[in-house]
This record gives C-alpha cells, sequence and structure tokens, in this order.
C-alpha cells in the first residue's frame, strides 16, 4: 500500500474527479468454546477501491492485489465501468481537502504486535476463573490494526490508523444451563482488563442458575448498557442516517429542532472520544468532529456525507461510509448517549416490579419509520422486585419502538460501556424505562 | 500448483500434522440502479490464499491477499499459522479429525451464459426497464440490482487432496417503495433483500424477467397502503416460498450446525436447542414435514462437488416423516457422534477460516397445492416475503414479518393486509404443519448472505421450497 503509487494512479486517472480508498486490514482473532481455543487465525488483507467521474458519470472499481500494475488496470476498470453510465444530475465534485484531523490516538502498538501467546494467556485466564465455579467460557479475543488512505484528485491525501482489542466473554454452567456474559473494546490491549470482564461474566452467570418464565406484557425495564448500545447501533442506521432523513424514510426525516425522545437524553456523535475507538477522518478523507445530534431530546443535526451535503446545499458533516458501503447512507459510528445520575443500586431501587436486561439478541427491524423493532434477551435476564433482583427469568422476546422508549426513560445510570460496531463503538449508560413490551418467552415447548 | 504444493510442504517441515490451503481467484461485476439511475457499478478482483494448519490437536490459520512478489510470498504464513495452532493447542484437550480418502478432482458451475460475458449494458437495460414499469404516483423509491461472479478455488492438502473448482453466482432482483404521507410499504421481486441467487448464468436473470413482474411490483406496493393491518390472534398461516425458504433456514438450517451445537458459536450466534441426545430421538415436526441437506443440486445457491476439507458434496435427510435424523458436520465434529463428516465445511473467500454452513437445506415437495391449501382453511392468512426476521440464541423463538399477505375466509382469499407479523417456538411450529404443497409448486430460494462465524462470514445457501400450511399460529404481533 505505497503512497506513491496512489499519488501517481490519481494523477494518471483521465476522469474529471477521482478517489481512492485503501484499507489495510490485520487481524487476528482468538475464539474459544468451552475454555479452549477452537479457532486462531490471522488475517492479513488489503483492498483498494478506485472511483471515477468522466462528465458526470461514475464507475468504480476494487482490487485486493495493491501493486502499481493491478491498481492501474482497476483504474482503467473504473473508466471503462464510467463509459457505461448516464450523467449524475446530482453529482457535483469530489470534496476538497479539510482541516487536518484531530490527532486522536486510535492506534496502539502493543495491539497491532499482540502474539497468539498472549491471547492464548487471556483464554486460560478465562478458564481458571471459570473453573472456580464448574463453568465453561466461550468467547472471542481478537486484535486488530488497521491502516487507511483516502485520496482524490481534488487534493485529499488522508492516512490514518486505528487499532481495537476485543474480549467477550460468555460463560455457561453445563449442570443448569445458566448463562453471563460481559465484553469491552480498547485502543490499547494492555488496557484491556480481562480479569475483570471475566469475573463480571461469571456473576452473572452464577445468578442465572434458576431461570423462572415471564408472561408477555408490559413491563418496566432496566436496560444495561450493552442493550443499549444494541439500540443506538440500530438508531444509527435506520434513524440518523442521512440518506434515510433525506429519503423521507427515517423517524427523524424533518425533524430538526423537534423533541423526539425525553428530555434526560444528549446524544452525541464524537469521533475524537478516546473510549470509543476514535477515527480522525470518514470515508472520504474529511476531518471528523463531534456533532450532537440530540439535546436534552431536542433533534439537532442530519448527518452527511459529500455527495448528500451537496444536494442538499450543506456541507459535509464528516460521515461518509468507504465507497463501497456508500450506498447505505452516511451514519454516526461513535455515538455516545450521556451518563445520568444513577448509579445500578439506585436505578434497581426505584423498580416495584419489573426486569432487568443484559443484552439483546438478534433484533430484527419491523418498521424503520416508526423505529419499531423485535429481538430477545440473552446471557443475563432478571426479575426485579423491590428493588431487588429476586431471580432469573428465562429469554424474552420485545418487539417495541425505539424512540418511543426513549420517550419513557425514569433514570439514566451514571457509567458508560461501549461495544464495537463497524468503524467506532457506541457508548451508552443504563436506561430505566417505564413501560416496555415483552411480547413472548423462549422456552423448548 | 507446483509453487502451492512447496508451501504445503514447508508446513510439513515446521511441524504442521496435517495442512492444507485455499488458492482464490474471484472477479464480480455488480450493478445497482435506484429511480432510473445507476447508483452503482462495481467491478471486483481478488486474489488470495488461506493455510490451516493441524498441530497437536488445534488448528492454526493465517490468510493474505496477493500482489505477485515472487513464489515465497506466502511462506511468512507457515510460521504464522504454525504459531497459531501451537498457541491454540496449549488448552489441554486435543481434537481428532475424521478419516478422509483424498481426492483429485475438478468441477464447474454448469453454466449456459457466463455473468461476465454478458455486456454492462444489457444488465443496465433490464433494471432501467423494470424501474420505468415500476413507475407510480405512489412509489417514491425503486430500486433493483443484479450481481455476478466468477470464483476459482484450488483445494490443496498434505493428504494429496487437489480439487480445483469454478463457481459461477447470478443473481437480483427488484423492489418498491410506496408512501402516502401516512404510511411506507415495499414489494420486492423475486425475493428481497437483493433478489434470489443461484449458482447459474446469466440465463438465470432472464428466467425472472424483471421488466415483466415490475408492474404487479408496483401495483402491490401501491395497494398496500390502503390494505388492511394484519388482524392480531390465533389462526392458520400458510407460507409462501421465499417466505418458508427463510422459516427452514431460521429454525431448522441453523439449529442442526452441529459446530454450533457443541457451542463454537456461542457467544456470537448462539448455541442449538437441538443437543446431540435428540439425535433419532426428537419428533422436529409432523409426520409429512421432510428436510434434506443437499449439496448436489444443479444451479443451486449453496451447492459444491467438494467443500473446504476436501469432502464430497452430499444429499443427506435432515427430518424425516417429521423426525429428527442428522447434522450438518465436519471433520473435526463428526467424531463427537461417531460419524465421518457430510462435507458441509465452507469458508467464504481466501481469508477465512472453513466453518460448518448449510449447503441447501430444502422442504421437500408436499402431496398437496396452495389451492387446496387455501380450500382448506376456514379463517387464517398467506404471508409471503421477509421484511423482518429474529428468533432466539438457542433457534426456539421466533418471529418474522413480510412484505405482505392475504386474509383467506371460508376458503377464499378476500383481502390483502399489510405489516404482517407472526410468531413462534420451532418445534410446535414444524409439529402444526398439516399440509405442504406439491413439486409443481416448488423451487430453489438462494439466500446469499447466511450470517455466522467471527469475523463475520456472509455465505451463500439455498433453500428449496413450496407452500406449507401451519395451524395455531400467533399472528400480528407489532406495536
Amino acid at each position: 500500500m505505497r503512497k506513491e503509487d496512489i499519488q501517481t494512479i490519481i494523477k494518471e486517472s483521465t476522469a474529471d474527479y477521482t478517489e481512492v480508498f485503501a484499507h489495510h486490514e490485520d487481524l487476528k482473532l482468538t475464539r474459544f468454546a468451552q475454555s479452549q481455543i477452537h479457532q486462531n487465525i490471522s488475517q492479513d488483507k488489503k483492498q483498494l477501491t478506485i472511483v471515477v467521474y468522466k462528465d458526470k458519470k461514475k464507475g468504480s472499481a476494487t482490487t485486493t492485489d495493491l501493486s502499481y500494475s493491478s491498481m492501474k488496470k482497476a483504474l482503467e476498470k473504473a473508466l471503462q465501468a464510467s463509459e457505461l453510465q448516464e450523467p449524475d444530475p446530482d453529482f457535483n465534485d469530489l470534496p476538497c481537502p479539510s482541516e487536518k484531523a484531530k490527532n486522536t490516538e486510535g492506534f496502539s502498538k502493543n495491539t497491532a504486535g499482540c502474539s497468539a501467546e498472549k491471547r492464548a494467556e487471556g483464554v486460560k485466564l478465562i478458564r481458571k476463573i471459570g473453573n472456580r465455579e464448574g463453568f465453561d467460557g466461550y468467547g472471542t479475543f481478537s486484535t486488530q490494526a488497521d491502516r487507511f488512505i483516502s485520496a482524490n484528485s481534488e487534493g485529499i491525501f488522508s492516512e490514518w490508523e486505528t487499532s481495537q482489542a476485543y474480549i467477550k466473554i460468555l460463560y455457561m454452567d453445563p449442570k443448569t444451563g445458566g448463562e453471563g456474559f460481559a465484553q469491552d473494546v480498547t485502543v490499547d490491549v494492555d488496557d484491556l482488563n480481562i480479569e475483570q470482564v471475566a469475573e463480571r461474566s461469571s456473576g452473572k452467570c452464577a445468578a442465572t442458575r434458576e431461570r423462572k418464565t415471564l408472561k408477555p406484557g408490559e413491563y418496566t425495564v432496566i436496560l444495561e448498557p450493552l442493550a443499549v448500545c444494541d439500540l443506538l447501533g440500530y438508531l444509527g442506521f435506520i434513524g440518523f442516517n442521512g440518506l434515510a432523513c433525506h429519503e423521507g424514510r427515517s423517524y427523524f426525516s424533518g425533524k430538526i429542532g423537534e423533541k423526539v425522545m425525553s428530555e434526560d437524553i444528549t446524544l452525541i456523535d464524537d469521533p475524537w472520544d478516546e473510549h470509543g475507538l476514535p477515527q480522525p477522518y470518514d470515508g472520504e478523507g474529511i476531518r471528523k468532529e463531534p456533532i450532537p445530534l440530540v439535546e436534552k431530546g431536542i433533534y439537532k443535526h442530519y448527518v452527511y456525507d459529500h455527495y448528500l451535503a451537496r444536494k442538499e446545499g450543506k456541507k459535509t458533516t464528516g460521515h461518509a461510509l468507504p465507497p463501497d458501503f456508500r450506498s447505505f447512507g452516511s451514519m454516526p459510528m461513535h455515538l455516545r448517549m450521556e451518563p445520568g445520575n444513577k448509579s445500578r443500586e439506585e436505578l434497581l431501587e426505584s423498580v416495584d416490579r419489573g426486569v432487568l436486561v443484559t443484552r439483546f439478541h438478534y433484533v430484527g427491524v419491523i418498521h424503520p419509520q416508526k423505529t419499531i423493532i423485535t429481538g430477545l434477551t440473552r446471557d443475563g435476564t432478571f426479575w426485579i422486585e423491590n428493588g431487588k433482583i429476586k431471580h432469573a427469568l428465562k429469554n424474552l422476546r420485545f418487539t417495541q419502538s425505539i424512540i418511543e422508549s426513549f420517550n419513557r426513560v425514569q433514570g439514566i445510570g451514571n457509567w458508560l460501556e461501549r461495544m464495537p460496531f463497524r468503524l467506532g463503538a457506541p457508548q451508552a449508560p443504563a436506561l430505566l424505562i417505564d413501560g416496555f413490551n415483552i411480547t413472548g418467552v423462549s422456552e423448548m415447548e | 500448483m507446483d509453487r502451492w504444493k512447496k508451501l504445503l510442504q514447508k508446513a510439513k517441515n515446521a511441524g504442521a500434522e496435517y495442512a492444507d490451503l485455499r488458492y482464490i481467484e474471484l472477479q464480480g461485476e455488480n450493478v445497482r440502479c435506484k429511480n432510473e439511475k445507476i447508483e452503482d457499478l462495481n467491478l471486483k478482483d481478488e486474489r488470495g490464499i488461506g493455510l490451516r494448519v493441524w498441530k497437536d490437536g488445534a488448528w492454526g490459520f493465517a490468510s493474505m491477499s496477493l500482489e505477485d512478489k515472487g513464489a515465497d510470498e506466502a511462506d511468512p504464513l507457515v510460521n504464522e499459522a504454525i504459531a497459531l495452532a501451537s498457541a491454540a493447542s496449549k488448552g489441554g484437550k486435543k481434537g481428532e479429525l475424521a478419516p478422509l480418502e483424498p481426492a483429485v478432482d475438478s468441477y464447474s458451475t454448469p453454466i449456459e451464459e457466463d455473468p461476465l460475458d454478458v455486456p454492462t449494458e444489457e444488465k443496465i437495460d433490464i433494471l432501467k426497464k423494470a424501474q420505468k414499469n415500476m413507475q407510480g404516483e405512489k412509489i417514491f423509491i425503486r430500486s433493483g440490482q443484479i450481481g455476478g461472479s466468477k470464483e476459482k478455488k484450488l483445494f490443496l492438502s498434505t493428504e494429496g487432496a487437489e480439487i480445483e473448482q469454478v463457481f459461477y453466482t447470478m443473481g437480483g432482483g427488484i423492489s418498491a417503495m410506496s408512501g402516502d404521507g401516512k404510511d411506507r410499504q415495499i414489494r420486492s421481486y423475486p425475493s428481497a433483500f437483493g433478489g434470489n441467487y443461484a449458482q447459474q448464468g446469466f440465463e438465470f436473470i432472464r428466467e425472472m424477467d424483471l421488466p415483466g413482474e415490475a408492474e404487479r411490483v408496483r401495483e402491490e406496493a401501491e395497494d398496500l397502503l390502503d390494505a388492511q393491518q394484519c388482524p392480531e390472534g390465533e389462526m392458520t398461516l400458510i407460507l409462501g416460498g421465499p417466505q418458508l425458504a427463510l422459516q427452514v433456514h431460521e429454525s431448522c438450517g441453523h439449529p442442526i450446525e452441529l459446530d454450533r451445537v457443541l457451542g463454537t458459536e456461542a457467544a456470537f450466534a448462539g448455541t442449538s436447542f437441538l443437543t446431540t441426545e435428540y439425535l433419532n430421538n426428537l419428533q422436529y415436526g409432523s409426520e409429512i414435514v421432510n428436510i434434506t441437506a443437499d449439496a448436489t443440486i444443479s444451479g443451486a445457491l449453496g451447492s459444491f462437488a467438494y467443500d473446504d476439507e476436501g469432502v464430497r458434496g452430499q444429499r443427506i435427510p435432515i427430518i424425516e416423516n417429521g423426525q429428527f435424523v442428522n447434522y450438518l458436520t465436519s471433520r473435526e465434529t463428526a467424531p463427537v457422534i461417531h460419524q465421518k463428516s457430510n462435507g458441509t465445511m465452507r469458508a467464504i473467500g481466501w481469508s477465512n477460516f472453513p466453518i460448518i454452513r448449510m449447503t441447501n437445506i430444502n422442504l421437500e415437495p408436499g402431496d398437496s397445492s396452495l389451492k387446496a391449501l387455501i380450500e382448506g382453511t376456514e379463517k387464517g392468512i398467506l404471508l409471503d416475503m421477509i421484511k423482518s426476521w429474529s428468533i432466539d440464541d438457542k433457534r426456539i423463538n421466533f418471529q418474522f414479518g413480510t412484505e405482505i399477505g392475504w386474509m383467506i375466509e371460508d376458503g377464499k382469499i378476500t383481502k390483502m393486509i399489510k405489516n404482517p407479523t407472526y410468531t413462534g417456538s420451532t418445534l410446535q411450529f414444524w409439529r402444526s404443519c398439516d399440509g405442504i404443497a406439491g413439486r409443481d409448486e416448488w423451487r430453489m430460494w438462494g439466500v446469499p448472505n447466511c450470517g455466522k462465524g467471527e469475523p463475520m462470514q456472509p455465505a451463500p445457501v439455498g433453500h428449496g421450497a413450496s407452500y406449507a400450511r401451519f395451524r395455531n399460529i400467533k399472528v400480528g404481533v407489532s406495536r
């Protein structure tokens, strides 16, 4: 992935506008089941996409061979593809260089150089902690280093590196079927506290040995941060997505300045947050900056890539995806819901009768405009009575509007957790929600 | 090929007891069109290699994209894979591999027209014509895509396997999104989320007749705006082919993956309720339910001659007369149930580690027909085309939403309904099946993006289905 070759390719292009996006991904991933490693892999992947516009006609080509000769072939293919197109009247130009990005410190050499031995040591520790209670450990320990170049014929040449170290641990009790889950993601692998994650997961597993059933109905719930992160990920895709807003497919279409959720909720897309897998540039090489999306319940901003922004007579907000994914829209990848002032105990004490959810599983979108989704709880669902956890529950199905639930928030936790999601990591506190629709129970027969 | 044989020898010299590799070249073309404007026209070119080694009862796997940097370009994979296997083997428990007679063979998808030889202009023309035919007052997004690829895969193993396979994949579809200021609806053809896919040539797209079906798609998308909401309650449910394919996929295909049963997907996609004591010991469905896993169907998306361990593709019964009789297995998992692999290990591209994947998981035809199923229904709904899907981590409780539905009253279709959903429990659902349409209405549906594995490996799989009827199903669950 030579910078000079990419610069040369852009210079040699006969198109009016040329864009190159190159990605080198170095992933090491260790998966374990029954506390044993069953999959230990290394992936060294390179990919480059060239997009050209000639007389407003677009073509693109992708290659995994980043030698100059192969890039040149890809350029020729992209030019050939553009010849087959008709002019796009909505295309104006490609973006010009923005201010140099903030050094977001999203890369760690420790993560990039993490050895298979070190990951195996992590699994050994997980096995040891699980053995204490007779639990089997399942999960993933991965380290990833990425290098990106986003360049275009208007002078953008943005180059940056990121890394992430991810651990997730599901303990299962082979005797009772109990399950507990915890995870964390950091830029630097040395900041991952595997022992702490394992202890949290083990604690949950121990508490789920006996699980009772619950009748469907509307319940007060406490959604722990991972469950809220999941909701934020979906809201980013179906709601805050700039293209969905533009096309009227989003709940937020035409609602700037309106109250859309509880005034206790503030949501920021913050690519600079060191805890949220920071990114300095977007997929078009534009400097990323924090942007408030919801302030005290009021919807504040659309997010744009350059193409959509020009179409609407606006300026890009630095939310372009890489070219291969751009048709999905422009999306916030670093959503952070600001924490509240309630400890976990205080949230529990606020509930007379209700449900505590550790995380969700297999969420599906039923109605994008109404943000209605369905999914299940897993790895630690509990019944709360008189402010205390009384017993564990079998996994539950919910069918619920995200927006409606964010309008029924009665309390917000004072801590944040994060979950990796594509090029970033949403961060969320726990939420106490008054009225959450449980529509089924997962039972064998 | 000599270059890669030498690489395997180097792996052996470095301590591998067994090693295999996949060298892959892939070319693809994808055209995406929206409102008669070509949104994306992308040509793809990939080349890479994945090396898997077995040492001390554990796997190590390393892969890289290739750039023609000389004969020894991929040599670093050897030490990388060995180091990964060594680290994995220190856990204590050692695996074993089921025996395999190595194959020396070649295979190519039988096609009439190479997807990459058909002029791009022709693909664009089909999409534009279809989108023109979807124009309507209440239609605000008309979209469609056609994609094709050719993948050349070489599999070599230290046991002596030498298998060359060429896979052609072709697919596409259209959809219309309607709106009237109060509601939004969508209709797709021939299937939702990108259309239908198969291992066929461009003849597959011609047979779809996208322009010919577009007007009906537009009409149904507009009619849905004024349709009644799906009723709530328990009633008889008839599923059409594309929806039945997804039902089979989620509530039969995934639970029978033996790696999943053994826990290797537990922290991600989940496990399975179908633990090994149920093998040959569970009434999964009613007596008319017969499900097969068949990698040998010509043209189907989940077909192949050999899997990514070099095991021959097979047709195996999964559910016979309602009884559960087989899992999908691999060389490492099959010994757990005292069997040989039935050949379902696949990796997506060169970069991934093979895992158990569905082949073509089919609900075999019954002896009824759609007409007879409807006539035998006093009160029920006919649903089709997936719109939303969700199932729990053990594959028991599911809830699906479809694009469209029709009320059935006194044996007749009476009106269209919108926003249909249904929910149930896997075993109860399949045991309630009391009618399946026959071979005449049976066809293959390709799902190009079955999700499993970390990193995620979206796999092409197939499902054969006609129509089927289920009794006492809870429908209309939404807010």
